[in-house]
C-alpha cells in the first residue's frame, strides 16, 4: 500500500514537471496588445530543476526554477541576478506548445513557446565567419567576427569595419573604418548562403567558404 | 577501464579553463573560457555569455572522447582525454599534431567576460562631472555628460581588453578596459586618458 501511494505521489508529483521541462522557443510574446517577439530566443528547462536560456549563442539566463505543481506557476532564479522580479508565470502545457502568463506594470504578457531540439541561432550567428560574394565587384572575400568586426577584401584593398543586426528584426548596418555606413536586411535562404538586400537595388549574395 | 568510468561520472557540472598550453609553452592570456558538461550526454562551451560550441559527448573504448557538434561536424574536442581530479581537471587534446592541454577548475557560475560585465548603467566616478552611460547588450550605448547626449557602438576585442567606441558620426576612440572591483569599470586611452565608471542602481 505505501510502496502504490508511493508511486502515485512520485506521478502526481513528476508529471507537470516532465511536461514542461526541455528545449523551448519563445514563438511570440505579446504585451498588452504589443507584440513584442525577440529573435531565437530560448528556454532549456531541466528535469534537475536548471534553467538556461538566451537569444541564439547568447546566454541570458542561468540558474534555477521552482515549479508550483498545485498551481501551475514557474519562476526564474537567476544565478546572477537572483529571482526573476517579475515575479512568478502561470503556466498552461500541452504537448509541444506552451504558455506562460503574468503581469508586468499593469499589462498581461503571454508568452507562447514551441517544443525544438537545437537551440535556435539568430543572424547576428549565422553571419559569423568566412564568406565569399557572389559578386566579384564586391570583393573576394568577407569575414565576418564574432566580436562585430567584418573585413572585405577587394581589389581596391581591405576594408574594415563593423557589423550589427537589430536584436527584434534582421536589420544589418555596416559601419566601414572610412565612416561611411550602409544598410540591408540579412537573411540566410540557407545554411550556406547569406543575402544582404538593400533598400534599393540588387541583393548581395555570399557563399559560406570553407 | 575503471579509471575511465571514474572519469566520466565525475566530469559533469560547469568547468572554467583556467590554463591552455600548446606543446607546454602557455598560449596567450585569456579569461573567461568555460564548459559543461551535462548528465545527458551534450555539452556547451562558451567564453563569458558567448556559446561557441553545442554538442554531445561520448567515451569510447579507448578512453577518448568523441564529442560532436549539433550540426554534425567535429567539435575542437573531439578525440579529448580527460583527467579528473576531484574539483580539478586536465584535458589533453591532439590538434594538428601538437598537444593542447587545458587545465579546468569546477565553478558554480559562468565565468563572465568584459562584454558581458560592461553591459548596464554606468555613472562618472567623480561625483561632480555629470556623466552617465548606458551600454547595452545589442552594443548600443548611450553616452550623457553635462546635457549633452550621444550614442554609438562599442566593441570588445577577442583579448578582452581592448574597447572600441565608434559614434554615430563616425568618430572612433580606442580604449583599454578593466574591472578593478565588482562595480568599477575603468578606461585608459592610449594618450593616457583615464575615465572610472561605478555601477548605477
Amino acid at each position: 500500500m505505501i510502496r502504490l501511494i508511493s508511486f502515485a505521489l512520485v506521478a502526481f508529483l513528476t508529471f507537470p514537471l516532465a511536461a514542461q521541462t526541455g528545449l523551448w522557443e519563445v514563438a511570440n510574446v505579446s504585451v498588452g496588445e504589443r507584440n513584442m517577439t525577440p529573435v531565437a530566443k530560448w528556454f532549456d528547462i531541466s528535469t534537475d530543476g536548471a534553467v538556461l536560456g538566451g537569444n541564439g549563442g547568447m546566454i541570458n539566463i542561468r540558474g534555477k526554477y521552482t515549479y508550483s505543481a498545485s498551481i501551475s506557476e514557474l519562476a526564474f532564479i537567476d544565478e546572477e541576478q537572483g529571482p526573476d522580479p517579475m515575479g512568478a508565470f502561470k503556466v498552461d502545457v500541452n504537448d509541444s506548445l506552451m504558455t506562460w502568463q503574468r503581469e508586468e506594470e499593469g499589462m498581461n504578457v503571454t508568452v507562447t513557446l514551441d517544443r525544438i531540439d537545437k537551440i535556435p541561432l539568430g543572424p547576428w550567428d549565422k553571419c559569423i565567419g568566412p564568406w565569399t560574394p557572389e559578386d566579384e565587384e564586391m570583393g573576394s572575400d568577407l569575414f565576418m567576427g564574432w566580436d562585430r568586426t567584418y573585413r572585405l577584401v577587394s581589389e581596391d584593398g581591405t576594408q574594415r569595419g563593423i557589423w550589427h543586426i537589430q536584436a527584434h528584426s534582421p536589420d544589418l548596418t555596416t559601419y566601414a573604418q572610412d565612416g561611411t555606413s550602409k544598410s540591408w536586411v540579412i537573411s540566410f535562404p540557407d545554411d550556406m548562403t547569406m543575402v544582404w538586400t538593400p533598400e534599393f537595388g540588387d541583393d548581395q549574395v555570399f557563399k559560406k567558404a570553407q | 577501464m575503471c579509471a575511465a568510468t571514474l572519469g566520466v561520472s565525475q566530469m559533469q557540472g560547469l568547468w572554467e579553463v583556467q590554463q591552455l598550453t600548446l606543446e607546454g609553452k602557455e598560449v596567450t592570456p585569456f579569461f573567461a573560457r568555460w564548459l559543461e558538461f551535462r548528465d545527458d550526454g551534450s555539452f556547451i562551451q562558451g567564453v563569458g555569455k558567448r556559446i561557441e560550441e553545442i554538442g554531445t559527448w561520448e567515451q569510447l573504448v579507448d578512453g577518448s572522447f568523441n564529442v560532436m557538434l549539433t550540426d554534425g561536424r567535429s567539435s575542437r574536442l573531439n578525440g579529448m582525454r580527460l583527467n579528473v581530479d576531484g574539483d580539478s581537471a586536465k584535458i589533453n587534446i591532439i590538434d594538428e599534431g601538437q598537444l593542447l592541454v587545458a587545465s579546468l577548475a569546477r565553478v558554480q557560475t559562468i565565468p563572465l567576460a568584459a562584454w558581458d560585465m560592461c553591459i548596464g548603467e554606468w555613472e562618472q566616478k567623480n561625483p561632480d562631472d555629470e556623466e552617465q552611460l548606458f551600454m547595452f547588450v545589442d552594443h548600443r550605448y548611450v553616452h550623457k555628460q553635462d546635457g549633452a547626449s550621444s550614442s554609438g557602438y562599442w566593441i570588445i576585442s577577442t583579448n578582452l581588453q581592448d574597447l572600441s567606441i565608434i559614434e554615430d558620426n563616425g568618430q572612433i576612440t580606442n580604449w583599454t578596459i578593466s574591472f578593478p572591483a565588482d562595480s568599477t569599470m575603468r578606461w585608459l586611452s592610449e594618450f593616457g586618458e583615464q575615465k572610472e565608471f561605478i555601477r548605477a542602481n
